[in-house]
């Protein structure tokens, strides 16, 4: 089930949807492992707790954004793994996409100079 | 200072862009309302339902200051950036730029994008 | 005003009104440039407020949580007091929906009646008989139909094995008229009334117990007493019916069709009953009013059995629920009282804990917070604590309703569908926004009246608080006198029942096991008296065969059992006028009966196996009947009368005397008597029933009830088993009633001692607070720390002895009120009053402590600041 049409009518994404879909845009992965990679990726600063997590990947499995697939793994074989579809890689590009452009804007607005950036 | 900044991020997009707009210029509601839209190319929209209330809790917060009136319009008031909504805008500028990197290396956006 | 505005600004009415003094010309202003439909601005308007106040709400949740984290012991009074206040409703009430409120389970049943009799002698009773029921169909026409009912126990055979059953005989119209369906088959028809017809439908529970659900036993044949019926349908789970008599409406196992001419039940046997529907538009008076032409007409027609009768239609949800509603009611009304009280109770808290804030409050409105957002703030967090408070209350009635399930299942109509349902959690929400006003309001509106320079200058200096303190203290005493009163009068009605379960009953009733009376089996003419003999014999023979059965012997009846039966004591040589003959307890047993309850003859012997039917006639009589009828000659040449069988009788020489046993007990006057009884041999008479009685001292007794069971089966194949029980079960069953009184009572006082407890703290707490800049100077001049615990627990103390005074004085006038229920224990047991009392005493000091310790820590230097 493949949907179809603009995604831009979903942004902006809730930043706890957009990190999960950035994690899985790499690979596939099983919930627990997709909380520790925000971590990681994130120096720390955004956990997402197994309430919050749970919580809208089941919400975007509905949506379409993403999908659960079967795998087996040698450690733990109850463990359900996700993948972007690819719908939902288009809404992840234009969220990217957003926020890319937000960047520009502020630099642009000279608020924000190219120094502020580490 | 800046980690105690860092605690109030990830912000609520639109939070983002009302203070992204009032970075440039001072601006009443009705102003940063069609700057949000500009600069977003019309993907985020803010209507008055929910621009009031998050101004209203911005004002509360500290985040940005009400300057009285403008002069064209009696009706409505003007706002600017505080001093600490800017070192949190630019927070969260950092935050979604470190965010765009990541999406680029895992080839959600071109390597640079057009 | 164009469309688009007039829609935003209604839409815009639902913001906060200092939200919408800032940003409502703005937000107008913004609107009217904007290009959307106004449909959808107006929609998007309602959203922002939407969300707006949920964040608020959800902020001042968190807020209040906060706060009250930081008091737990007040939380958890407060908490409990409205855990209990509302706990109790919701228990209340969801007896009341199930049993009373709750319509019964048939098609219109406002309309449905119950056909009564009035004697001669004015006596009524919901009984009819059947050939009555069918005249009344046929002459009332306020009816829209009359359905006939006969009670009647049927044993039905099933691979051999005999089960006693409840059942009805009823009309072939009678599902019909109740608008009953039955869940598999399909209800009587007029064919099923004919004669030979045979025609049953039993319950679900019979269906699977005995049927193992399966769902071709329509059209099966099966045995009840004897004779082939064809089962033709099956009842609904738990289906409720009206047996048009007594018992109201409750339970069958299996329905049978009434044959439409009825041989065996005489029209002046007045056994049956019969259920008639009034026809639309009529109303019961009505119909009554015809009933009593026709009653006329009958008596007039049938003057032998009929003469003196009438007949008159009850409604049949009065009959068989009115009882009940009128307890429940007035039960109702004493949780209503008792919310009210805890509300009262959780008030005073609030107020003493919100005005020792009142700065913190103060200065929070001069910030700019209206009295509103602040008083909203207040309510959430009276409504916080209420719905935690509705939490364990809820919980606390689930767990009452569950435990008095057995005892409730007896005492009440419908009792199987009491629980915790969608009303009773509709009906907690209510209580908790009403509790929540209650509690809330009267604090909030004492705090509007303070004045921001008066708090902030002095505080504490609460010159409003002496009266209200005053109309406080007074509802507090209150308190404690309700508490008093009715831990007395259950601590009463406690000893009383523990006295009755106590009851000697004359003799020796360890290792006795008793069964429940058996009904012979009819042989064609019912007192066969060969016949019943051999088969009581051969009983008693398999009994006395059993390993670990000492004695055994068959009565009619015994201590405690089921059955008592009264004859007149009339004496050979003595003269009695008509009607006027002395009343005694009567009983017939067999030679061992007194061996099992190990009692020997005061005088002369007891029965043996001489005593035959053939043999002279003997009696045994108490020591009572001695000391009542055989006054002044010697009781072993006296001769007594009894009575053999229906219509027979015999004079008997006595040839014993016994102790005497107590039959029966119970807490009122009539049960502390002894009575007169004599007893004859069994063989010596026809009974159509009798029961088993052994002992077996070093058996279990469900293992000794076994047993016994079998011995019966082995004689009496056909007969179900009866049920077999101790002495000391029998008690139990028999003091149910009292023991469910006793268990509400006193859950009513412990609830009742609760509140006035926390009623006390609630009121030292305010009294602390108030005075609290007093403390701080006196202990500044030096005061010691046990000076001040001593003058704050005193003061509490004080307060309570007033409430104790009026409490002892207002249970002693109650207590005589029930003296005839409290048997042998005094209204006025002075045991029972002291414990009470110290009991009182004690807990209001420890309810007192904290605000006492609490006063002892006011740092006086803050004290004296704003002197």
């Amino acid at each position: 089930m493949e949907a179809t049409g603009d995604p831009h009518v979903f942004l902006p994404l809730s930043p706890s949807a957009f990190y999960i879909m950035l994690v899985l845009a790499a690979e596939e992965r099983h919930g627990y492992s997709i909380a520790k990679e925000v971590e990681e990726a994130t120096n720390g600063t955004v956990r997402l707790g197994p309430g919050t997590l749970y919580r809208v990947i089941k919400q975007m499995v509905t949506d379409g954004w993403i999908i659960e697939v079967d795998r087996v793994d040698s450690g733990d074989p109850r463990r359900r793994y996700y993948r972007l579809t690819s719908w939902g890689r288009r809404i992840a590009r234009a969220e990217a996409s957003r926020m890319a452009d937000a960047v520009r804007t502020a630099m642009d607005r000279r608020l924000l100079s190219a120094s502020t950036f580490a | 200072m800046p980690n105690d900044v860092e605690s109030l991020l990830p912000l609520n997009p639109r939070v983002f862009y009302i203070l992204l707009s009032l970075a440039e210029e001072e601006r009443h509601g009705y102003a940063i309302a069609k700057a949000v839209e500009t600069i977003t190319g019309g993907t985020v929209r803010v209507t008055p339902g929910t621009l009031y209330p998050l101004i209203r809790q911005l004002l509360t917060d500290g985040w940005i200051h009400e300057l009285g009136e403008d002069a064209h319009d009696p009706r409505r008031r003007r706002y600017r950036l505080s001093a600490l909504g800017k070192r949190i805008a630019q927070a969260e500028a950092r935050r979604l730029d470190a965010l765009v990197r990541v999406a680029r290396s895992f080839a959600l956006l071109p390597a640079t994008h057009a | 005003m164009t469309l688009r505005r007039l829609l935003a600004r209604a839409a815009l009415l639902t913001y906060p009104r200092d939200f919408r003094s800032e940003y409502e010309e703005e937000m107008l202003a913004d609107l009217d440039a904007g290009s959307a439909n106004p449909l959808a601005q107006c929609f998007d308007l309602f959203k922002g407020s939407v969300r707006m106040h949920f964040d608020t709400l959800a902020r001042d949740v968190a807020y209040a949580l906060r706060r009250l984290r930081a008091a737990p012991l007040f939380v958890a009074i407060v908490v409990l007091t409205f855990a209990l206040g509302i706990g109790a409703n919701v228990a209340v009430f969801s007896v009341l929906d199930a049993v009373v409120l709750r319509p019964l389970p048939f098609a219109d049943p406002s309309s449905l009646t119950v056909l009564s009799s009035r004697g001669p002698r004015g006596d009524v009773f919901p009984a009819v008989s059947p050939l009555d029921a069918q005249d009344i169909a046929a002459h009332e026409r306020g009816f829209a139909g009359v359905a006939a009912t006969v009670s009647q126990q049927p044993t039905l055979l099933l691979d051999g094995k005999p089960y006693a059953l409840n059942g009805l005989q009823v009309s072939s119209n009678y599902l019909s008229l109740l608008g009953v369906r039955p869940r598999l088959g399909r209800a009587f028809t007029a064919a099923d009334g004919s004669a030979g017809a045979r025609s049953a439908i039993i319950s679900d529970q019979v269906w699977r117990e005995r049927f193992g659900a399966d769902p071709g036993v329509v059209g099966r044949s099966i045995t009840l007493d004897g004779s082939a019926y064809r089962v033709v349908g099956v009842l609904a789970p738990r289906q409720l019916l009206p047996d048009g008599n007594f018992a109201g409406i409750r339970s069958e196992d299996v329905l049978t069709a009434l044959a439409a001419h009825l041989p065996a039940v005489e029209r002046g046997e007045r056994m049956g009953g019969g259920i008639a529907r009034l026809a639309s538009g009529v109303t019961l008076e009505h119909a009554n009013a015809d009933l009593k032409l026709v009653s006329a007409d009958l008596a007039h027609e049938y003057a032998d059995t009929d003469k003196g009768w009438s007949f008159f239609a009850q409604s049949l949800s009065a009959l068989a629920l009115g009882r009940a509603a009128s307890s429940l009611w007035v039960v109702f009304a004493g949780v209503v009282a008792i919310l009210l009280i805890a509300c009262a109770n959780v008030g005073n808290m609030l107020a003493a804990r919100w005005s020792s804030r009142d700065r913190e409050l103060a200065v929070r409105r001069a910030l700019g917070a209206s009295s509103r957002r602040i008083a909203g703030q207040l309510l959430i967090e009276t409504a916080v604590l209420a719905t935690l408070g509705a939490c364990f209350g809820i919980a606390l009635a689930y767990a009452a309703l569950s435990g008095l399930a057995g005892l409730v299942e007896h005492a009440l109509p419908r009792a199987g569908t009491i629980g915790i349902d969608g009303m009773s959690l509709l009906y907690a929400l209510i209580v908790v926004i009403v509790a929540t006003f209650l509690a809330g309001l009267s604090p909030l509106l004492s705090l509007r009246a303070t004045d921001l320079q008066t708090v902030l200058k002095s505080a504490g200096r609460g010159g409003d608080g002496s009266r209200r303190h005053r109309l406080r203290a007074a509802l507090v005493v209150l308190e404690v006198a309700l508490a008093i009163a009715l831990v007395t009068i259950s601590g009463l009605v406690l000893r009383s029942f523990l006295a009755v379960i106590d009851t000697p009953l004359g003799v020796n009733t360890s290792g006795v096991v008793a069964s429940a009376p058996v009904s012979l089996p009819s042989l064609g003419l019912p007192f066969q008296t060969a016949g019943n003999t051999s088969l009581q014999n051969d009983v008693l023979r398999r009994l006395h065969a059993l390993a670990g059965i000492e004695s055994a012997a068959l009565a009619l009846t015994y201590p405690v059992g089921d059955v008592e039966l009264q004859g007149p004591a009339v004496v050979f040589g003595r003269t009695y006028s008509k009607g006027a003959e002395p009343l005694a307890l009567s009983n017939a047993v067999t030679p061992q009966y007194f061996t099992v309850f190990g009692v020997h003859p005061i005088l002369g012997r007891s029965f043996n196996d001489t005593d035959t039917a053939n043999a002279a006639p003997v009696a045994i009589v108490s020591r009572r009947f001695e000391q009542l009828y055989l006054r002044g000659m010697n009781p072993l040449t006296a001769r007594i009368r009894i009575q053999t069988g229906p219509t027979q009788w015999h004079w008997a020489q006595i040839v014993g005397v016994v102790p005497d046993e107590r039959v029966g007990v119970g807490a009122d006057a009539d049960a502390a008597s002894l009575l007169p009884e004599y007893y004859a041999p069994l063989g010596q008479l026809s009974t159509p029933f009798f029961s088993a009685v052994v002992r077996a001292p070093h058996l279990d007794p469900a293992v000794a009830g076994r047993e016994v069971d079998s011995a019966f089966a082995a004689a009496m194949p056909l007969t179900p088993a009866p049920q077999t029980f101790t002495i000391a079960q029998r008690v139990a069953e028999d003091t149910r009633a009292q023991r469910l009184t006793t268990i509400l009572l006193g859950s009513l006082a412990a609830i009742a001692l609760l509140l006035a407890l926390s009623g006390i703290f609630g009121v030292v707490s305010f009294s602390v607070t108030q005075r609290s800049r007093e403390f701080g100077v006196r202990m500044a001049l030096g005061a010691s720390t046990s000076g001040i615990l001593a003058d704050v627990v005193l003061r509490a103390i004080t307060t309570t002895a007033i409430g104790v005074a009026i409490g002892v004085v207002a249970a002693a006038f109650a207590a005589r009120a029930i003296v005839a229920q409290l048997g042998a224990v005094s209204p006025f047991d002075p045991t029972t009053f002291a414990c009470v009392v110290a009991l009182v005493f004690v807990s209001a000091a420890i309810a007192s402590l904290q605000p006492a310790l609490r006063a002892t820590r006011v740092a006086p230097v803050e004290a004296l600041r704003y002197e």
